[in-house]
This record gives structure tokens, sequence and C-alpha cells, in this order.
């Protein structure tokens, strides 16, 4: 899964430049927009669906808190794109387009069942953790089993960024967008996350 | 030394959005005792492993399966509604209710008004915009189409019962909804248009000389009702100005002179955004704007006419020579003038809504 050089030296200094492994990025979204919007294109629904089914599920769930909801709202995400695929060609950044319907749907869900109150504030806990996929990498069990345990520890709205960002192909600047913070605050909090990750496999500037 | 930076610049080399003066920042930043160099290692690891699924490929599958049943009975059959859902069929409601209002009204109008008979038997749906004004009208295949003002588009009662069929005269914008089975066919002048499911603006004004078609996205054939033969096929970004076989041939000075020689029919050209605000000018009338891009002063004037629901006299042939580029938005007939005058040198008189375009008087 390792894409590009390992390696690339900069200046005298080792800097690890490596893409982020995104099974998604395969995914070409607006060829499928495309394909759904001027071909009526079934199967791009489903080749859609099957990349970012469980991405919008995790976000949704976070938002409400509540499997079946979750089902029911992230169907409904996909449900909408069909129906309205007439439009999707319009679409400037089709993955934002979907995080912003499955919001939208999300809150109001909430709204309907008056738990509108600072979405961000009473987001719910969800589970986020590292797969497990063997990898030539530096990272033994050991240090996983430590960084996973500090991603749980994450307060929910820094874990809401961190897998939002890690996950997707989404800048800082589109996370603030959807979530509705500074693109100051996204980075502050990735900061904060990756610190956290570090620190807990004991890796720390301060010596 | 600030630790925060450090942990921000690593945030945005984590994302690939770190410049290069940051990159060379952290590199010195991070040229300190500790473990930078295996901090850096850790971040592209970290990059590397994905998340692990909240799902299981059975909530996929059930997923999958929910939808595919959403999509072959529609959303009736469910047994609970998403919240959001009920206030978009409200929504759908009203603007079908809205739609119905504008084909009445205009029914009604049409009656009043005995407009020329359309050549069909069957009984039709009419809209009619005038006096500067605007309609979007929602086909019962769910199409869309937005009229410009000054223009009449009509259609089949049995409309995409059978066959999908529209008139117009005037201008609109159309985005038809995808029906392989079912082509649709845009009848404007001497042209008709087949599409399948596409977004293009047709333009086909009673008083213009030409028809011209400006293809957004997908495919379109247009064919010319003299001449059933010949087929043009238009794709994207692509228009085509047809000229009205009579109008050419008797006008003196046709419209599109420069573009279009007289011997041709069919004049096929790109769509070129203005290079300022990268306005279409073709649809740039959808966003209320009046775009105009090398567009001779002669049909900028008579695009002014509608726009402004005024009529505009020339007392010297030369001016309709000038061309223009820009767009009008909000600007008055008065504003519009004298923006253009900046650019050109001319005088113009306006008395109730008759406007007068003279020579400059030499100073």
């Amino acid at each position: 899964m390792l894409s590009i050089g390992k390696l690339i030296f900069y200046s005298n200094y080792i800097i690890t430049v490596r893409c982020k492994t995104m099974p998604h990025a395969l995914v070409n979204i607006a060829g499928l927009f495309n394909r759904m919007a001027t071909d009526a294109d079934e199967s791009a629904l489903w080749d859609l669906h099957k990349a970012y089914f469980h991405r919008l599920y995790r976000f949704v769930y976070a938002f409400t808190g509540i499997k079946e909801t979750t089902e029911e709202i992230v169907n409904d995400v996909f449900l909408t794109l069909w129906q309205k695929r007439h439009l999707l060609h319009n679409v400037a950044k089709p993955e934002m387009y979907m995080f912003i319907c499955a919001k939208n749907n999300a809150l109001k869900q909430l709204k309907s069942q008056k738990k509108l109150t600072e979405p961000l504030h009473t987001l719910s806990d969800f589970d986020c953790v590292l797969s497990s996929t063997p990898h030539d990498i530096m990272i033994t069990t050991e240090l996983q089993r430590r960084i996973n345990e500090a991603i749980r520890a994450l307060p929910p709205k820094c874990k809401l960024i961190f897998s939002l960002v890690k996950e997707n192909d989404l800048k800082y600047r589109e996370v603030a967008e959807l979530l509705g913070l500074s693109e100051k605050t996204i980075e502050n909090q990735m900061g904060i996350a990756l610190k956290k990750l570090s620190q807990s496999i004991q890796l720390s500037f301060s010596s | 030394m600030p630790d925060s930076r450090i942990w921000e610049l690593l945030a945005r080399k984590y994302n690939n959005e770190i410049s290069a003066e940051e990159l060379s920042e952290l590199g010195r930043l991070l040229q300190q005792p500790g473990a930078a160099h295996h901090l850096n290692e850790l971040l592209a690891d970290l990059q590397a492993i994905p998340l692990k699924k909240i799902t299981s490929d059975a909530d996929e599958a059930k997923s999958r399966n929910a939808l595919r049943l959403l999509l072959n009975t529609g959303s009736e059959t469910r047994k609970t509604i998403v919240a959001g859902e009920v206030r978009r069929k409200k929504r759908y409601a009203l603007w079908a209710a809205a739609s119905l209002t504008i084909i009445i009204a205009a029914a009604g109008f049409m009656l009043n008004n005995k407009q020329p008979e359309t050549p069909l038997t069957a009984p039709l749906n009419e809209v009619v915009t005038n006096g500067g004004s605007k309609s979007t009208v929602h086909l019962p295949d769910g199409s869309s189409v937005i009229l410009n003002t000054g223009s009449k588009l009509s259609y089949n009662k049995d409309f995409a019962a059978g066959t999908r069929e529209i008139y117009l005269s005037g201008e609109a914008f159309f985005d038809i909804a995808k029906n392989e089975k079912m082509p649709l066919v845009v009848h404007a002048g001497d042209v008709d248009i087949l599409v399948k499911g596409t977004i293009f603006n047709v333009k086909a004004y009673a008083e213009d000389s030409t028809v011209e078609a400006s293809l957004i996205q997908g495919v379109i054939e247009v064919f010319s009702k003299n001449d059933r033969e010949r087929k043009i096929m238009l794709r994207p970004n692509e228009k085509i100005i047809i000229g009205k076989t009579s109008t050419i041939s008797s006008s003196a000075e046709a419209e599109h002179s420069t573009l279009l020689p007289k011997e041709a029919v069919f004049f096929l050209g790109k769509i070129k955004p203005n290079p300022v605000d990268s306005s279409i000018s073709e649809i740039a009338w959808i966003q209320n704007k009046l775009a105009f891009y090398k567009e001779p002063f002669s049909s900028l004037a008579q695009k002014m006419e509608r726009w402004y629901n005024v009529s505009i006299q020339f007392n010297d042939e030369h001016l309709k020579k000038f061309t223009f580029t820009g767009s009008f938005e909000k600007e008055d007939i008065t504003e519009a003038l004298n923006a253009l005058r900046e650019i050109a040198a001319f005088e113009y008189t306006i008395e109730n809504r008759n406007v007068t375009i003279g020579k400059a008087k030499k100073q």
C-alpha cells in the first residue's frame, strides 16, 4: 500500500514523504458523479456506496450516536444522490458534497429530536483505531496498541477531525467548512492529535 | 522554541498542505536533540495505516439492500422516514404547486391575448414571460427549464407519456432529465434539437436572424427543419448558430455577418468564458447577468432591449459595428449606457422607453 518513494533528502535533513494511503484515491468520485448524472449509471452509485458507506457512517455516527438512525441517514444520502443525479455534474467538490449532505441530514435528524444544542459539543464517542493490516513499517504491534489507546483518549471533536482528515481526501480548509470551525482550529486540533499520539510512544521534543 | 509551532507544521505536513518554506522551517526546528527523525517516520507510518472500519461487510450489505429496495419501490414503502425526507417532499409539492400556478396563469394570459397558434393540434401547456421577468418550469419528467424574458415555452399535455416535445420561441436554459428510451425534441424556429439528457441553452427569438444553441453538458443533435438529412452533433462547450435562411438572404447587414458567412447556414463555435470573470455569456442571464463577449453593438442593443424592456434605435449605422466585452448586473439602463460610453464615443437620449443612440458631438 505504500506508494511513492519512501525517503527524499531535503537539505541535509531526512523528511519522509509518502502519500496518505487512501484506498479511495483509486475511486474517481467526480467520474462516478458524472456517470450517474449523464448516463444514469446505477453501477456508479454502488461503487460510490462501496467506497463511502463506512466513512459517511463514522461521520454521521459521531453526531447521532445511534446505529439505526445512522444507517437511515447514510442510506438517505445515497438515495438523494441518486434521485438528484441529474444535478451532480455541477458539483465542484464531490467528496465535500457527500459529507455536507450527510451532515445536513444528521443535523435535521437531531433537530427533529430536539437534540440540537451544539452538535459539536455533544458528539458521541465513536470507535476509531488503526487497522491491523500488516505493514513493512516501524510501528510494531505494541506501538500500535499504544497509539490506538491514545486515539481513543482524544476528545470527541479532536477525534472526529483526526478521522475525517485521515480517512478522506479533505483539506483542512474543507474540514473547517464542513464543521463550521476555523481552519486554524482544525490545524490546532490536528497538532494536538499528533502530539498526543507521539507522546503515547514517548516521542517528544523536550529533551 | 515554541513547541506548538512544530506540531502545527507537522500537522500541515501530515495532510500534504505544507509549503516549501514551511518545510524548510520544520527542518530547521527539528534540528534539535530529541527523536525528531523518528517522529517523521512515525507520522509517515501513521498516514500509511488506514483506520479500522467501524462497520462490517454485513452492515454494508444491509445498507446496499435497503438502498436497492428504496430505488426500486420509491421512498413511499419506507416504514420510517427521516425527518428531512418529509420536509423535502413538502417542498417538492410546493414547487409543483408554484409551477402549476405559473402554467395556469400563463394559460389564462394566452386565452385573453389570442397569441398566434403553435403548429400543434394536441392540447398544450404554455408558459410565457414578459417585460423583464423570468420563469422556471418544472416538467413532469423531472427536467427543468429556465425561461428568459420575452419567451414562450409550450409542451404537450401528455408530455413524457410517450414523447417529449417542447416548442420554444425566445430563450431558455434546459436541464433535461436523462431518458434513453424517450429522447426529447426542442422545436425552435427552423431548428429541431434532439436530446437524451443534457444541459444546454437555446436562443431563438422570432425577431433575431439566427437561432443559437449552446451546449454545457452531454450531447445534442441539431437538425434544420428544411434539411432533415443534415444533422450536427454538438459536444460540451460548443455552440451552433443557425442562420434563418429567409432573414439572411434579405437582410443587408446580417447580425453575425463577421461570424457567419452569407452562404453558410450553420456556424459552429466554442463557448468562450469571459476572461475577466470567467462567466459564460451565453448563460449569464440565468444569474441575472447580461454578459457579452466581443459583441457588436447591434446585437448587444437587441439584448439590452429585452433586458431593460426598452426599444433602442441607432441614428448612425457606423456605431453598430463597435464591439464590447463586459457584463451588467444591477446597473439600470442609464448606468449601462454610461459604462459603454466610457469605451466608445456615442451620445444617447432616453424618452419614455425609447433609447436613441447617435454619433458623439465633436468637442
